[in-house]
């Protein structure tokens, strides 16, 4: 076997294994059972944070900033501001919200405010959204252990699988957290060193990266801010898609609802902000420079920067750039494979089940679905490999409806019609636009809708949909967090 | 300055005056009677 792919997996089996038996070893000794969707309900301030920013450091951050950079130049940093954003709407909004509810689930969330029906309908939507993006971390894994072994991708993406497997179901989300800080501290040393490194491996060092887009006119691609048409046509793209598709999403929630207190949620801004944002830096660097030197520069965008790390760096550095680049992918594996069974135990079995599932049982078939969520992943990545960015933002259209409903149901007015119009027509017009040859007779009638997205349609669509169905409706239902201060406390679960 | 370090620090500047922004629209409408 190839050292560094050997050395990489070691790194991951000491960090994984060790770790999940210390848990194992402490639950025994304290006699009680862990939550593996919660992990008790008292992640800490550096836990969370650290687990917050890492589980939105997936594929995207780690192949698709390299990729889009090299092409746009550094204004692919604003899907990492993006990110910023985001980390601010879920800190300072729907990460309290769910945490004060004391609920595990977005679907019990709505089911809550919006009745059983609709919890069912959202809880099968969101597990298969999610089990969508479980598909394509398997196939990123694939991707970083197939540049580092040579093998082929799909039998790579079920070794990334296996792994990305065993990593959840030895502990859950506690496990994931406690990962996460060790690899937080190896992935942004070896970063450093790398960007260090590079000022002197690279031919004319970074400012011969800078000379040479001044000297072909391409001064553009120096800044964050590119052109007005970049500007509009990527930065806002992205923002919008990113916010409202991920500021409700289960994986940033499952961590929200894992923290000790809010106070925790709104302070971890100033640590989950930077650590997720600044690391899009350096592969956005990777991906400038590699443009600027031919021999990498003809291999393309996806694999110039990834090519030029792995051929100027010394073996060890690129052993630590891995170990921590597969850490951060294998993390965002857990966390999505996580969410749908999460959702399946509590939402569709759990919630329909007289008395509900005790918290042995709930693990136990957490657990099974998580293994059959990975062999699934593994079999439909061995076939298909979908083209990564597109497909997360299709996946991403499904739940901007869900952030309307969520945010109408806790600050203005309940209203499960209004709730179920809302969705059910915003996923129909994205079924819609996903069907070439009708989205294409759209397009001629208004042409200005060529560069909407799917993400863009359905958030408009639910946007519009929840202001004008709300103001118009009646025998609405007090919204749940109005409800505070009075006798009926809004907890769904236990906070 | 170093290519690579005015990135860097150009991108930390963005990411606190996000942060920053979201904090005071925060308390600003917690001021207003908004969610504390």
């Amino acid at each position: 076997m190839n050292t560094v792919l050997a050395l990489v997996i070691l790194y991951n089996v000491l960090v994984i294994g060790g770790i999940g038996f210390y848990l194992t070893q402490k639950e025994r000794r304290s006699g009680q059972i862990a939550d593996l969707a919660t992990g008790g309900r008292n992640a800490n301030l550096a836990m969370f944070s650290v687990t917050l920013a890492i589980t939105y450091l997936g594929s995207a951050h780690v192949y698709g900033l390299m990729e889009m950079s090299f092409g746009l130049g550094a204004i692919a940093l604003w899907f990492s501001f993006a990110h910023t954003i985001l980390m601010c709407v879920i800190c300072l909004g729907t990460g309290p919200w769910v945490r004060r509810l004391g609920c595990a689930t977005i679907p019990e969330l709505i089911g809550d405010m919006y009745g059983p029906q609709l919890r069912t309908i959202t809880a099968c939507i969101g597990a298969m959204v999610v089990f969508g993006l479980v598909t394509l971390e398997t196939q990123t894994l694939g991707i970083g252990i197939s540049a580092i072994s040579g093998w082929s991708l799909g039998w790579s993406a079920v070794l990334g699988a296996i792994f990305g497997t065993a990593y959840v179901t030895m502990g859950g989300i506690k496990q994931t957290m406690w990962v996460n800080l060790v690899n937080a501290v190896v992935m942004y040393g070896s970063i450093t060193i790398a960007a260090f490194y590079l000022a002197f491996a690279l031919p004319e060092g970074w400012e011969g990266v800078r000379q040479h887009y001044m000297a072909n006119d391409e001064e553009f691609k120096l800044s964050i801010f590119g052109t007005p048409d970049l500007m509009v046509g990527f930065s806002l793209a992205a923002v919008f898609s990113v916010v409202f598709s991920q500021s409700v999403n289960q994986q940033g929630m499952a961590a929200a609802m894992s923290a000790k207190d809010e106070k925790v949620i709104r302070r971890s801004l100033w640590i989950a902000a930077p650590i997720n944002g600044l690391f899009g830096v350096f592969p956005v660097l990777c991906g400038l420079a590699a443009a600027t030197i031919p021999e990498f520069a003809e291999l393309g965008p996806k694999l110039a920067g990834a090519t030029m790390v792995v051929s100027l760096l010394p073996k060890w550095l690129v052993i630590l750039l891995q170990a921590g680049f597969l850490g951060a992918l294998l993390s965002t594996f857990a966390m999505s494979a996580l969410a749908p069974a999460t959702i399946f135990a509590k939402d569709i079995v759990g919630a329909n089940i007289e008395g509900g599932l005790t918290r042995a049982e709930e693990k136990r078939l957490i657990r099974r679905v998580i293994f059959i969520i990975g062999a699934l992943a593994a079999a439909l990545t061995f076939f298909n490999h979908p083209n990564v960015i597109r497909a997360i933002t299709w996946l991403f259209a499904w739940l901007a409806p869900l952030f309307f409903i969520i945010v109408a149901g806790l600050f203005w007015k309940r209203n499960t019609g209004v709730a179920f119009t809302v969705v059910i027509c915003s996923w129909v017009i994205n079924c819609t636009w996903s069907i070439g040859p009708i989205k294409q007779m759209i397009v001629s009638i208004l042409p200005g809708t060529a560069a909407l997205e799917n993400a863009h349609i359905t958030a408009i669509v639910a946007f519009v949909l929840t202001t004008v169905l709300y103001s118009f409706s009646k025998n609405n239902e007090p919204a749940l967090f109005s409800r505070v201060g009075s006798d009926d406390q809004p907890t769904v679960g236990v906070a | 300055m170093n290519f690579a370090l005015e990135l860097f620090l150009t991108a930390l500047g963005m990411i606190y005056a996000i942060v920053i922004i979201a904090e005071i629209i925060w308390k600003v409408q917690a001021r207003f009677g908004g969610e504390k």
